[in-house]
């Protein structure tokens, strides 16, 4: 308001990149906390404890100057900011490798992997929702089927689509990472809950854009039912499906880690629960950080999608 | 920050349009669902309570001369890998599965409270930072906030069910705060205050009364997704250790013998689908009481 230099447009892109700034700061400092809670001795976690007997005083001496575990606790999370803000995200307890590098050998197959399952979920939302917004007998049908699917646990989908499709049918391959046809699987896997979600509230806009005049002075002007839907109304079904694209990335990324098991795929889904079982923090906090960033950059997208797809919001001030 | 609450998904398909008036038919299914849902929650909430009632087998005896049996009359959903009887183990899972969310529901449900709480009756910079932190715990997927939890605690049923607490509660604290902005500003808290009533009595007789309602329909809507996170939790080895018998669990150990005894891989999958399904048609059902929306 006062400072007349900055554009409306500029401010607000400034004000969402602090603002992300801060939550990934917060995470942080939340995995910051958690390491400070594990229980025992740090020295002795990083040593690798399991190893017979444990490592001898010396080692362990070693390692508390290497890491300066010895210092105030505050000058350690300065240590660990100032490393993060330099992209090191520590050092895996139980593999003694970089975390940084773990999660960079196993990112790939996992972005195939959710971003396949979105495309796949959006799509069968559009294709759900535009064919059963307002037709009462389709509505109630799909709608049902959207409930089940959002109770079902991805997991028994996953063990389903294996019995069927693998063992019985022998389609697909069972598991593993390689090709196409060991995708497929658990992209569907992935993608039946975000679909679900996503055609719901889709059929909804759709339904309430329906409902709207200009509906009626389309269909006036001679133009078909389906061009009405897909051309007129589909802008409209978008905006409640950017509103869940937080909670749609939320679930992708909870869902790699199931389907990853249940389908026996490398990634970094495999790569957390082989962490979080082997109390291997640093790797654990790694991909906790990621997903913040993940997260923070998704939305900043989303929050300037908004604008692309609804008009309104371009002509106020943000 | 945009709201994930796997709830609005199912929240936003309620509303009746006024162009499509519910037939009689429609309302019969709908009672008819609703019927379903509370007679298998019952008898959910039986074989939680009092296992012995419905089966006929312990869960853990184990008999290497029957292992991974189909369907007979003395195991009427065959055996599994150690020959242990399955819908036993199904029946005695009820309590773990079920009491897994319930706890993680209820902690979440009062740590949210308490956030909200003060969020929402203290002063703006406490408010600001306790909302800010939400944002940052709703940042994270709350499947890996609850997979940091265990990371740092470990693995276990009691474990398990604090880790998703913590994942959920924010999504509580959230909506608790927004409701107390609201009560806070009411006539009748205005007149308890004005009455001289201690700050502790305001709160807790008038406050926290009128902020409970729709917390309980919200919970009602999370547990089922509890249940879910509970059972995966245990899917991935992370929850309640065999040879519990649990849901998640036994999924997890069907997993391997999916050739040879497919339905295995089906029974505690569709318990755990079933229950979720039944707690969320009866939430809807109570959330459209709720808001005032059962008006035939």
């Amino acid at each position: 308001m006062n400072e007349r230099t900055l554009s409306p447009q500029a401010r607000w892109w400034i004000r969402r990149g602090l603002l992300g700034i801060v939550v990934v700061w917060g995470a942080a400092t939340v995995t910051f906390i958690g390491m400070q809670l594990l229980p025992g001795d740090k020295a002795t976690l990083i040593a690798g404890g399991g190893s017979l007997g444990g490592a001898t005083p010396e080692v362990l001496a070693a390692i508390t100057r290497e890491y300066g575990l010895d210092r105030p606790l505050i000058a350690q999370y300065g240590d660990f900011l100032a490393r993060l803000i330099h992209g090191d995200l520590g050092t895996s307890y139980q593999r003694g490798a970089p975390v940084a590098e773990l999660i960079w050998s196993q990112l790939g197959s996992t972005v195939v992997l959710a971003l396949g399952a979105a495309v796949l979920g959006f799509v069968l939302a559009v294709v759900l929702a535009t064919s059963t917004a307002a037709r009462p007998r389709g509505r109630a049908v799909t709608s049902t089927v959207e409930l089940v699917l959002l109770s079902t646990p991805s997991a028994w989908v996953g063990i389903l689509a294996l019995t069927v499709f693998s063992f019985e049918l022998r389609i697909f391959p069972a598991i593993g990472n390689d090709g196409i046809a060991s995708l497929v699987l658990p992209w569907v896997t992935l993608a039946l809950p975000i679909a679900a979600a996503l055609a719901q509230v889709m059929r909804d806009g759709l339904e309430r854009a329906l409902e709207q005049p200009f509906a009626t002075t389309v269909l006036s002007r001679g133009a078909t039912h389906g061009r009405l839907r897909w051309r007129h109304l589909a802008r409209h079904s978008l905006i409640p499906v950017l509103t869940l694209s937080g909670w749609s990335l939320a679930e992708l990324l909870g869902g790699v880690v199931i389907v990853e098991t249940v389908f026996a795929r490398a990634g970094i889904g495999q790569l957390l629960v082989t962490a979080v079982t082997s109390r291997d923090f640093p790797v654990v906090a790694g991909v906790v950080i990621l997903s913040a960033v993940v997260f923070v950059v998704v939305n900043v997208i989303v929050d300037a999608l908004y604008r692309v797809v609804d008009p309104r919001l371009r002509e106020t001030t943000p | 920050m945009t709201a994930r609450l796997p709830a609005t998904a199912s929240r936003t398909e309620c509303p009746p349009t006024p162009a499509a008036p519910r037939s009689a038919p429609g309302q019969w299914a709908r009672r008819g669902g609703l019927l379903c849902a509370s007679v298998f929650l019952l008898l959910v909430g039986v074989a939680a309570a009092w296992p012995g009632l419905l089966s006929v087998h312990t869960p853990d005896v184990t008999d290497l001369s029957a292992t991974l049996q189909g369907a007979s009359p003395e195991h009427l959903l065959g055996t599994d890998r150690l020959g242990r009887d399955t819908l036993s183990r199904l029946i005695y899972g009820a309590r773990i599965s079920l009491l897994l969310g319930l706890t993680a529901t209820g902690l979440g449900f009062l740590a949210g409270l308490v956030w909200g709480l003060t969020a929402g009756l203290s002063g703006r910079v406490v408010d600001e930072v306790a909302m800010r932190s939400a944002d940052v715990f709703m940042s994270v997927p709350s499947m890996l906030m609850v997979l940091l939890v265990i990371a740092i605690f470990g693995a276990g049923e009691r474990n398990a069910a604090l880790a998703v607490a913590v994942g959920i509660a924010p999504g509580f604290a959230r909506l608790v705060r927004g409701q107390t902005l609201v009560v806070k500003n009411t006539g009748y808290v205005a007149a308890a205050v004005s009455l001289g009533l201690p700050a502790r009595a305001v709160i807790l007789r008038h406050i926290v009364p009128n902020v409970l309602p729709p917390l309980f329909v919200y919970a009602t809507m999370t547990l089922g997704q509890t249940i879910i996170v509970g059972a995966s939790l245990s899917f991935l080895g992370l929850g309640p250790q065999p040879p519990t018998p649990e849901w998640g669990l036994m999924l997890a150990e069907a997993r391997g013998y999916l050739q040879r005894a497919p339905l295995l891989g089906v029974y505690p999958g569709l318990a755990i689908t079933l229950t979720v399904l039944s707690i969320a048609t009866v939430g809807r059902a109570l959330q459209l009481r709720f808001e005032g929306r059962d008006a035939r």
